[in-house]
């Protein structure tokens, strides 16, 4: 599936992913297809992770996690996170294609962040669902 | 490294198809998943792109059965070839027991083969073994492609690039006609069950 | 290269197994040859032997029992047992189910605790909180689920140690407010960047107000008086002077009434922010 994104998509998506999750204190965001390619990605300035394999490494992730959902019989999971110590992870899915990853750490909590997870996803929605129709 | 059930007498073999990008490792599996579906009682699991690059692993088990008391059960991995996927590669790679390299005969493809061997060089360096130690067949790929006018390299210098100091079995096989893909296999599985036996004393 | 007689039977055994699995070779006919049929690289020389010997353990499945430990050890009389498992479920996904439970639950252990007054005061805190949250949702400011988790540990603790003297019971509860105070205080301000209202300042003055008046009854008094300096109350409130209960009840109540006003007036400017935009 090709797709492509203008500048005023990659700003709109770079200022919800912002507003919406940065400021409300993710470490860091990122926003990527099911092959591993990065669209977005921000951070609050604090910590540079190798994102390009982090990316590579969730996508595979998510695929992999799908393919055993579908082993135990289901069509897919509705919560993917992994807690570490001090900082966590999370996984959600936007349509068929796109992965919004967070990394947070232990000042927000997960109903939290899912909360504004959903907020964002349904804003990203609107920018990205178009462009698979196409 | 070979996990060893004791109790069950059980050992579970690692083996990786490695290579470059669209080279045939999932081509492989793909081939003997189907032909031995009625024999290999397991699934194949892809995790792969919607434009069918591999994405994480393919991942085939099938039981050979016992040979000197102990259930043998086998478990081929292809890894993605893209070279986006490296730190995924490396994660494959993790407890690897035998390595297949699918080297791609297409001509345009020459260096492409030397610069998967490397990085598999690499990544298992990364888990403290050695391409020159771990037991590894050569794949020489895509020979069918001849009969249909594209360049492919020469035998001698796929050797050259690929095994001149590796020295290790090699085939010219075509995965998609089937081509000395078992032949491959059953090397490779009599090379690194040795090598376990061996290890193992 | 020599190989070993018994190598030469386990070469030929797995061969011949996977002969049986696979067949003679592959499926197009003509098999090609090998471009090298025999292993290049040398053998180590090993001894022969057939059965491995018991000591040689080298990775060996354990049945290891799963055993997950509850910390905890919830018994199953534990009062607060409904309100701890609705508070995790709040920090793990927040929904409208979880946030009605919770906040039935908070009611319901008023009535079981209203001769309490620092239990009660703690589930007022949290039912507070709990309020805030189901207003504001996604808008909450972000410490409040920390501040909620912080409040009901704290709360276990004074629930759990029955012993525990009054005044560490009461340091607990000014830290906590101490907390809920802040948060009261960035909310508001972050509502007046937002909105450019008059922000409402008199809030954590007057939350103060109500919660240092008391104190300053000392043993023998009745009434309330109004502390002149801030700091100067955080100071004996820490210091854990003592405070007549049935005053503290008052201030309580205060507390609420003044906490649901505040929440009127927020949703009031929330109203009106959603209609201009």
């Amino acid at each position: 599936m090709s797709y492509t994104l203008g500048q005023k998509q990659l700003d709109s998506i770079e200022d919800i992913l912002q507003q919406d999750l940065i400021e409300n204190g993710v470490r860091c965001v990122f926003l990527i297809d099911m092959a591993g390619n990065i669209i977005a990605n921000l951070d609050n300035g604090e910590k540079q992770h190798d994102i390009y394999s982090l990316a590579a490494l969730a996508a595979g992730n998510f695929g992999a996690v799908s393919a055993m959902a579908k082993i135990i019989g289901e069509n897919e999971f509705s919560l993917l996170f992994h807690k570490g110590k001090k900082e966590n992870i999370h996984f959600n899915k936007i349509t068929t294609e796109f992965l919004l990853i967070t990394i947070f750490g232990n000042d927000i909590s997960l109903g939290f962040l899912r909360l504004k997870v959903a907020d964002s996803v349904e804003q990203l929605k609107t920018i990205l669902e178009p462009l698979l129709s196409l | 490294m070979a996990f060893v059930n004791l109790k069950n007498k059980e050992i579970q073999v690692k083996i990786v198809y490695y290579g470059p990008g669209r080279g045939g490792k999932t081509t492989n599996l793909e081939y003997i998943y189907k032909k031995f579906r009625n024999r290999i009682n397991t699934e194949m699991v892809t995790v792969k792109t919607h434009g069918d690059r591999t994405l994480f692993f393919d991942f085939l088990p099938f039981d050979i059965g016992v040979i000197n008391g102990y259930d043998v059960k086998i478990q081929l991995y292809t890894v993605p070839g893209q070279v986006k996927y490296n730190a995924t590669r490396r994660l494959v790679l993790r407890g690897v027991d035998g390595i297949v390299f699918v080297a791609d005969s297409m001509a345009v493809r020459r260096e492409k083969n030397v610069l998967s061997l490397k990085n598999l060089q690499e990544n298992l360096a990364n888990y403290k073994k050695s391409i020159f130690r771990i037991p590894c067949v050569i794949q020489y790929n895509k020979a069918d492609l001849f009969e249909q006018g594209i360049p492919l390299l020469p035998i001698e210098l796929l050797e050259k690039d690929l095994n001149s100091q590796l020295k290790r079995p090699s085939f010219k096989a075509s995965a998609l006609k089937g081509t000395n893909v078992v032949t491959t296999l059953k090397k490779i599985i009599s090379m690194t069950v040795a090598s376990i036996k061996r290890d193992l004393k | 290269m020599v190989d070993k007689p018994n190598d030469n039977k386990l070469d030929s055994e797995i061969a011949k197994r996977l002969d049986d699995l696979f067949g003679e070779g592959d499926a197009s006919s003509g098999d090609e040859n090998p471009v090298e049929a025999e292993e290049a690289f040398v053998e180590e020389d090993q001894t022969q032997e057939d059965q491995p010997s018991p000591e040689e353990e080298i990775f060996v499945l354990e049945d290891e029992a799963a055993g997950e430990v509850d910390g905890e050890g919830v018994p199953d009389d534990y009062p607060l047992a409904e309100l701890k498992n609705l508070v995790l479920s709040i920090d793990w996904e927040i929904t409208e189910e979880a946030l009605a439970d919770f906040l039935a639950q908070i009611d319901s252990l008023k009535t079981t605790y209203k001769s309490e007054k620092i239990i009660l005061t703690f589930l007022q805190l949290l039912g507070s909180l709990g309020v805030y949250i189901k207003t504001n949702r996604g808008n909450a400011h972000p410490k409040t689920f920390k501040i909620l988790n912080s409040a009901f540990s704290r709360l276990e603790e004074v629930v759990r140690a029955e012993d525990m003297p009054e005044t560490e019971k009461k340091k607990l509860l000014g830290a906590e407010m101490k907390k809920y105070k802040q948060l009261r205080s960035q909310v508001s301000q972050k509502k007046a960047t937002k909105v450019s209202r008059k922000p409402i300042v008199s809030a954590p003055k007057e939350l103060e107000t109500l919660i240092k008046a008391p104190r300053q009854q000392g043993a023998a008094g009745s009434g309330r008086k109004v502390p002149s300096k801030a700091a100067k109350q955080d100071q004996q409130f820490e210091a854990g002077a003592p405070q007549t209960l049935a005053n503290l009840a008052d201030a309580v109540e205060e507390l609420k009434k003044f906490i649901h006003s505040e929440l009127n007036a927020l949703k009031k400017e929330l109203r009106i922010l959603q209609k201009s935009k």
